[in-house]
């Protein structure tokens, strides 16, 4: 079972070569959408190329156009580099070739080279389900599908049946059917050094954070007054997005099972909220690790991948995949984690506003909805290595295998996982 | 304070400016409780007691005769506080029509996206469903190649008798020149069971003053009223004018806006126009033929589809079979009232996805998820029709279906979250709390014979495949419900500093 990892890659584009760029994704979108050939990437889950247009930070600077390639992936990140370098080879050179200092004449080695030389990291990286890769899911929908069948066919020989006899007919089924034949057997779990590693990091982080504790909540008033007066100054956006760019986000939207989302912007300026984004961040990537890990990010449970990224110290974007629409991604929010979100977007400019951080924002219902829609950005050529799965889907075909895999079940046992198909 | 009827309506000149219809005077400055003279008929009922209605489509040429139009209808406008008599007459416009009418355009930008964009737009139709033959372009009303319908006239009788007579009287207002009819929908005479055999227009949400004084766990106002703080305590956004624009006071002010303003959203909102053909042969059929192969009556395999029993009996309370003597439960939940694993009422049955209750996140079975399963209701208005005469495209009328169906209609403040939820997030989503491949059998967008529709059952539970779709959208439109101060706003025109240039 392997373990995830997020690739981000951040090239800066010439201003000129915009147009050509943005038709270079528009193709790879549409008529050659084959030729990145993502689909031959061993453990790729999502994939996106975006180009992010210029833009005037707070402070008056201009931040020139740039292109990103995002992935959410099983194993290392170096490996997919080299894999991507290869196997889709053709398709960064269309996407690319306009950055200044891509390879000339590109090949495995300098692609490589030059994927390595533009990562940048990711602040804090969401997984639904550490551990569970694309062949395991992809695995247990097959497995799902095939019980499935298997019961349209044989229902009447076995609804007569106690239900661990029925889950034994199932099991000996899935046996001889090379389709099947994962399901009998339990995933696996991660390797031992892995689980050792994470269980370090659980514990190192308030082992080092703890001796600090007193000092932390001395200086907790004193942060809350500044903070307090940092939101009374704040200015929430009032403008509503723009018809034309929603239609063209819209275009994008609901094809599949799941949608990419992505929203760029500058954060306030100042120190004070530069630090306080570190710490949220920081805190969300601790949490993301070790506890919001198992099919739900603090109640939301249609996240595949989420990640957010400085674009530079005063410019973040957070990219992430999603099932359902954009107004039943954003009702989640509202409903489920108004204060998480408050927590990380209100350090964002234009954000409806908080109240100490972690309340209002988000329920502000069409402020919270005008805004994420006007920082949204496009994501132009975007992949999905399970098209038609919900998280939740996913994540009751691995209960279907989990249950399936055990030699035998109790009748009450046995009934609670035939409810699953 | 109720708007004055005069005797008789009366025509008014082309391109007269000013109220036509006696005027409301100045709007109270504050208020708390719903002005139900403001707020028309539809919104705080069906009509249920009067069985006949026709819908009339109109589309407006000339500003200055739809707002003869407007003022003449006025004094036949049913509002709430007027919500009793042998016929009922309510108002609804479509965005364009709204500029016809002489809105200024920084008015009309004020709308939602959902209603400026109209039902129409490719992206929308993509999202609702409406694609292949149920394409805007196939329409037989509301596409872009039937006639426009700027103004929806809802026109309800006590008698066959009565409508026609109230049809012509509304029909005499319509100017010669500028304004014409373009759709006629007639609806068949209200019954107690739809065109499938089931009792429709059970379940409605309880609205906090809309429904008596509001009690807890009511839904807010707000939801279905624009001027009013909806489920989240915040007023939905709405044309706001400046107060300079109405200086005859019609409007209520606006208490939410950074400068003195008015609100022309106020005691209206949003009516939902779809006409659904309906194939009912096909549904029982498919019942017919799941009933044989599961062994269930066909009956029940039919109930399980829609999500209630043909008397309209829950099946959460009473899974086995329907009981006509019992009356009409609908204060059932289904985590709740042990129904979790949709063994009485299916996960995927119609009614249950239309209105899941208790059963998403957050914590099935709470309070919690009852609140937020409430941002996301419905108040439906919709009629049976038996005949769309103006559908082109409805077979020779020998088949026994040609033409039934239903006029769907609901009200909501929210398009977004409301409607449009509903129907991508809850009916046509294929994965539906969890659900795979199982859009709604009724009215959820699906490729036709394809889809399942699971049928829970211990110890191993039956499947209906091959889903057919049942549903052919014909025609529809969202258009805006003003409160009865607003359509005299409306009617009374442009004034000269709030002309569009
Ligand atoms: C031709 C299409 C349709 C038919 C025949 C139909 C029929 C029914 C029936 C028989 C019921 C159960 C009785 C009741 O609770 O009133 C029902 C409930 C309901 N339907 Fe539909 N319906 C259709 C389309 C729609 C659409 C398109 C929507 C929404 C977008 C919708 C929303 C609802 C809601 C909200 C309920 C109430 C559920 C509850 O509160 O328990 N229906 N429908």
């Amino acid at each position: 079972m392997p373990e995830q990892s997020a690739v981000t890659v951040l090239a800066p584009l010439p201003a000129e070569h915009h147009d050509r760029a943005a038709t270079a994704l528009a193709d790879l979108a549409g008529p050659d959408r084959a030729v990145p050939a993502f689909d031959r990437l061993a453990g790729l889950h999502f994939a996106r190329l975006m180009l992010l247009d210029d833009a005037v930070s707070p402070s008056g600077t201009r931040v020139g156009p740039s292109l990103l390639y995002t992935a959410d992936l099983d194993g290392p990140a170096d490996a997919h580099l080299q894999a991507l370098a290869d196997v889709s080879g053709p398709g960064l050179d269309r996407a690319f070739s306009c950055c200044t200092d891509y390879p000339t004449r590109p090949d495995p080695a300098s692609r490589t080279a030059w994927l390595r030389a533009h990562r940048i990291p990711e602040a804090a990286f969401y997984v639904n389900t550490v551990g569970r890769g694309v062949s395991q899911v992809r695995a247990e929908a097959r497995l799902r599908k095939g019980l499935e069948a298997y019961l349209d066919e044989h229902r009447d020989d076995l609804v007569d049946l106690p239900p661990a006899e029925i889950h034994a007919v199932l099991r000996r089924h899935a046996l001889t059917d090379p389709d099947l034949r994962v399901g009998v057997v339990p995933a696996r779990r991660p390797p031992l050094w892995w689980r050792a590693r994470e269980l370090a990091h659980l514990l190192a982080v308030p082992a080092v954070l703890l001796p600090l504790l007193p000092v932390i909540l001395l200086a907790l008033p004193f942060v809350a007054v500044v903070l307090l007066i940092h939101e009374l100054r704040d200015v929430p956006d009032r403008q509503r997005p723009d018809p034309v760019a929603v239609e063209r986000l819209r275009a994008g939207e609901d094809h599949v099972a799941h949608n990419p989302f992505a929203a760029v912007g500058f954060l306030k300026p100042g120190p004070f909220r530069a630090a306080l984004t570190r710490t949220v961040l920081f805190a969300i990537s601790y949490a993301v690790r070790h506890v919001l890990n198992r099919g739900s990010l603090a109640g939301v449970t249609t996240i595949h991948f989420a990640r957010w990224v400085y674009l530079s110290p005063e410019r973040m974007i957070f990219l992430s995949s999603y099932d359902g629409s954009l107004e039943s991604y954003m009702d989640d929010f509202i409903d489920k984690v108004a204060w998480g979100l408050n927590a990380i977007f209100s350090n964002g400019l234009g954000y409806p506003r908080t109240i100490l951080l972690l309340w209002r924002g988000a329920r502000d219902e069409e402020q919270f909805k005008n805004h994420l829609r006007t920082r949204q950005a496009l994501s132009h050529v975007w992949w999905s290595a399970y098209e038609d799965l919900t998280a939740l889907n996913a994540r009751s075909n691995a209960a279907i295998r989990r249950g399936l895999a055990r030699r035998t079940l109790s009748d009450d046992e046995a009934r609670d996982w035939l409810a699953l198909l | 304070m109720a708007p004055t009827r005069s005797a008789a309506p009366h025509r008014v000149d082309r391109g007269a400016r000013g109220p036509a219809a006696p005027a409301p005077g100045p709007a109270p400055r504050s208020g708390r409780g719903v002005d139900r003279a403001d707020v028309q008929g539809i919104v705080g009922s069906g009509y249920g007691r009067l069985p006949e209605a026709v819908f009339l489509g109109l589309r407006v040429d000339d500003g200055a005769a739809g707002r003869a139009l407007l003022a003449g209808l006025l004094p036949l406008v049913t509002s709430m506080a007027a919500d009793h008599g042998t016929r009922a007459l309510n108002v609804a416009l479509g965005h364009r029509g709204l500029a016809r009418l002489g809105l200024p355009q920084a008015a009309l930008d004020q709308f939602s996206l959902e209603f400026t964009g109209g039902m129409t737009t490719p992206t929308r139709s993509a999202f609702l469903g409406d694609e292949g033959e149920h394409a805007p372009s196939t329409w037989a009303w509301g596409g872009p190649t039937n006639p426009r319908v700027d103004v929806l006239l809802l026109l309800y009788a006590a008698s066959d008798v009565e409508l026609r007579t109230h049809t012509e009287a509304v029909r005499r207002l319509v100017p010669a020149d500028g304004v014409e009819e373009v759709v006629t929908l007639p609806t068949a005479t209200l019954a107690q069971r739809d065109h499938l055999g089931f009792a429709d227009g059970i379940s409605q949400p309880t609205v906090a003053g809309l429904h008596g004084e509001g009690a807890d766990g009511d839904v807010a106002l707000g939801e279905f009223l624009l001027g009013y703080p909806n489920a989240y305590g915040t007023r939905t956004g709405r044309p706001l004018l400046p107060a300079a624009a109405d200086p005859g006071r019609l409007l209520f002010p606006a208490p939410d806006a950074g400068t003195p303003s008015v609100d022309l959203g106020r005691n209206g909102t949003y009516l939902v126009a779809r006409t659904f053909a309906l194939d009912v042969t096909a549904f029982w059929d498919h019942a017919h033929r799941w009933a044989a192969r599961t062994g269930l009556p066909a009956e029940q395999v039919a109930a399980k589809m829609v999500g209630r029993w043909p008397s309209g009996t829950s099946l959460t309370i009473s899974p086995d079979r329907d009981d006509q003597a019992h009356p009409v439960d609908n204060a059932f939940r289904y985590h709740r009232d042990g129904d979790a694993l949709g063994l009485g009422c299916p996960i995927a049955a119609h009614a249950r996805r239309a209105n899941p209750r208790d059963s998403l996140d957050p914590r099935p079975g709470s309070e919690a998820s009852v609140r937020v399963n409430d941002r996301h209701r419905l108040l439906r208005r919709g009629r049976q029709y038996d005949v769309l005469p103006c559908d082109q495209d409805a077979g020779d009328g020998t088949e026994a279906d040609a033409g039934r169906g239903l006029h769907f209609l609901c009200v909501n403040a929210n398009l977004s979250r409301q409607f449009e939820f509903v129907q991508h997030t809850w009916l046509n989503n294929p994965a539906f709390a969890g659900l795979q491949d199982s859009p709604d059998p009724i009215a959820g967008a699906h490729a036709p014979d394809s889809g399942v529709f699971p049928l829970p059952a211990e110890p191993v539970r039956h499947r209906l495949l091959d889903l057919p779709r049942f549903v052919r959208v014909r025609g529809g439109g969202y258009f805006f419900l003003p409160g009865v101060r607003a359509l005299h706003y409306l009617a009374s025109g442009p004034s000269a500093d709030r002309r569009t240039p």
